[in-house]
């Protein structure tokens, strides 16, 4: 009997680890956190960029956040790092801000992505720290995407990386190896997983959240989110007549939402409910005005398209010398 | 040789493939970590049991959470919160009326019509919403919005050198309910709230705030006459005071602000 049992739980053990290993570091494609990459450079790109208007009315030493009342206001809060609690001067604030952007550009073309990422990253938190009563939802997972493109190498492809590593192939072939130029990378396989893993539980605590709500169970909630006149892109009031329209857009997104986070792993289906993200994210991106979030939630749902169907859409639309591993 | 109908040929070739084992280890061990930190954001913030709250309080753990801004729930309802349709959950904004002595009055609005793009007005909405949030009677928090209004109060006095300010927080009420909307009725498309309101003083270069009943839009519950309860304060007429002028110490106050 405790030999049944033992063997039972070493098959059990064997199992687990042999699907964990699979999971994790099957060496993969890097291409889909590429392309990944370079959205979301955008997106952060943007979002530091729409501080310069602000930079000195929000941080400097007479800004709307000063470090020495919203400084206490932070201490009191939670942790965070940020180097703009370090300076308040217009100079530093200026010098910082511009460093950041071509940071954040460098990373988006792919420039020393393996240094770029992680000194993005570390800009963009500066940024949502320093100004943390001014951010919302995008920021959390904006961060995280960042975070996880450090970890693998999202340089290899549509990257100016990619460009000087092929001249030097060209110049040096000798001094080319196999694996760097393979494409397969297990560490592209782990970034890549943290991206689902993370976004599917976004999905999930997003639904629970939801359905906590009764606007969302009785088909309401997009006419609630439409009804804030000032963020909503398009108005809807004309839909107030057409109430079963309004309770189809409600219901559809909460269903979409639970069938993203449980269909989106079937490789099958995946390509489809990227498809259908992106019709969901924009419609409720024109009703609540958070285009920018909904693009990093779309963006973020990327990672479930396996390489080969990403391959295929950059063939589709033309990209497909960029998207061809380096021979 | 026994069958095991597990052992695929292929599985065999691409397991060839795993990087050493010794790195699957450590990478699976900060894996484990990462996730369980994730998890512990989720059960130490939305409803968290005592179990919860200990974990999320985990040293090390705590600040790398917080620090990638992964200590949330994700709970985004989108209609920001569960009071759809009430005092918080609709745009606001912030209205400051900048007096100086001698000159009109001059009028600053956050986010200023016209900004762009939206990513900008979504920020000042953010943070009027945030003051609307602090000072709200039921959860909100006096010590982080006086240190909020302060800041908020000495940027605008000094960039437009006044003396004092009245600022106002101000929220748009969404449409009505669908059942209850008339696109006929202009007046349902702006009905305006103030969420808070506070005057500004610089008094020799500190700013005291002076707390004021926000104005509401609806008539107030008419009066019972019946005897207070031991342990409730007397309820009174909210005072109809202006606002003191700055050269004069304020008649009555409730500065929110702790003088060090």
């Amino acid at each position: 009997m405790r030999d049944i049992a033992a063997d039972y739980f070493r098959s059990i053990s064997e199992q687990v680890g042999r699907a964990w290993n699979r999971f994790w570091f099957l060496p993969s494609d890097p291409l889909t956190l590429c392309v990944i990459r370079v959205l979301a450079g955008l997106i952060a790109f943007y979002s530091v960029a729409t501080f310069t208007p602000d930079l000195i009315f929000l941080f400097g030493p007479d800004g709307l956040l000063s470090i020495e009342s919203v400084g206490r206001m932070q201490d009191q809060q939670y942790f965070s790092f940020s180097y703009f609690w370090l300076f308040d001067s217009p100079g530093a604030l200026w010098a910082a801000h511009w460093i950041g952007l071509s940071v954040l550009a460098m990373f988006t073309l792919g420039l020393f992505t393996r240094i770029t990422s992680v000194l993005s990253l570390i800009v963009a938190l500066a940024y949502f720290h320093r100004g943390f009563v001014v951010t919302s939802e995008m920021e959390p997972v904006l961060a995280f995407v960042l975070f996880y493109l450090c970890l693998g190498p999202a340089g290899e492809y549509f990257s100016l990386d990619r460009l000087l590593l092929k001249r030097r192939a060209s110049a040096t072939p000798a001094q080319a190896t196999s694996r760097r130029l393979s494409g397969a990378h297990w560490s592209a396989t782990v970034a890549v997983r943290l991206i689902q893993v993370h976004l599917a539980l976004v999905y999930f605590m997003m639904v629970l959240g939801q359905l906590n709500e009764d606007t969302w169970w009785d088909g309401t909630a997009v006419w609630w989110l439409a009804g804030r006149q000032d963020s909503a892109l398009i108005s809807i009031a004309s839909l107030a007549s057409a109430p079963y329209l309004v309770n189809l857009w409600t219901l559809g997104f909460v269903i979409f939402e639970i069938a993203f986070g449980v269909l989106a792993w079937n490789r099958l289906l995946a390509p489809l409910m990227v498809g259908i993200s992106a019709l969901s994210w924009l419609s409720i991106g024109l009703v609540t005005g958070m285009l920018p979030f909904a693009a990093i939630m779309f963006v973020a749902g990327l990672a479930f398209l396996p390489p080969e169907t990403m391959r295929v859409a950059c063939d589709a639309i033309g990209l497909k010398p960029y998207a061809q591993p380096v021979a | 040789m026994m069958s095991q109908p597990d052992r695929n040929p292929a599985a065999d070739l691409t397991d060839a493939a795993l990087p050493k084992s010794e790195i699957r280890t450590t990478v699976s061990f900060l894996l484990f970590l990462h996730l369980f930190g994730l998890a512990v954001a989720i059960l130490g913030t939305e409803k968290p049991s005592q179990l919860g709250l200990a974990l999320a309080d985990v040293p090390g753990l705590k600040q790398y959470r917080e620090g990638l801004l992964m200590n949330l729930a994700y709970t985004y309802y989108l209609t920001r919160g569960n009071n759809v349709g009430g005092e918080l959950d609709i745009d606001h904004s912030l209205i400051a009326t900048i007096k100086k002595k001698g000159e009109p009055d001059v009028v600053v609005e956050l986010p200023a019509p016209g900004t762009w793009p939206g990513l900008r007005r979504h920020r000042y909405r953010t943070l009027a919403r945030t003051v609307a949030m602090f000072g709200d009677e039921t959860i909100g928090s006096p010590e982080p919005l006086g240190l909020l209004l302060q800041s908020i109060a000495n940027s605008l006095l000094k960039e437009y050198q006044g003396d004092s300010l009245d600022l106002r927080c101000q929220g748009r009420l969404t449409l009505p309910a669908m059942g209850e909307f008339d696109p006929t009725n202009a007046a349902t498309f702006a009905r305006f709230r103030d969420a808070y309101t506070t005057t500004a003083l610089r008094i020799d270069n500190q700013i005291e705030l002076l707390k004021r009943e926000p104005a509401r839009d609806t008539a107030p519950p008419p009066k019972v006459n019946l005897p207070p309860k031991a342990d409730e304060p007397v309820a009174s007429e909210p005072p109809a005071t202006e606002a003191p002028k700055a050269s004069e110490p304020p008649a009555s106050s409730e500065p929110l602000n702790d003088k060090s």
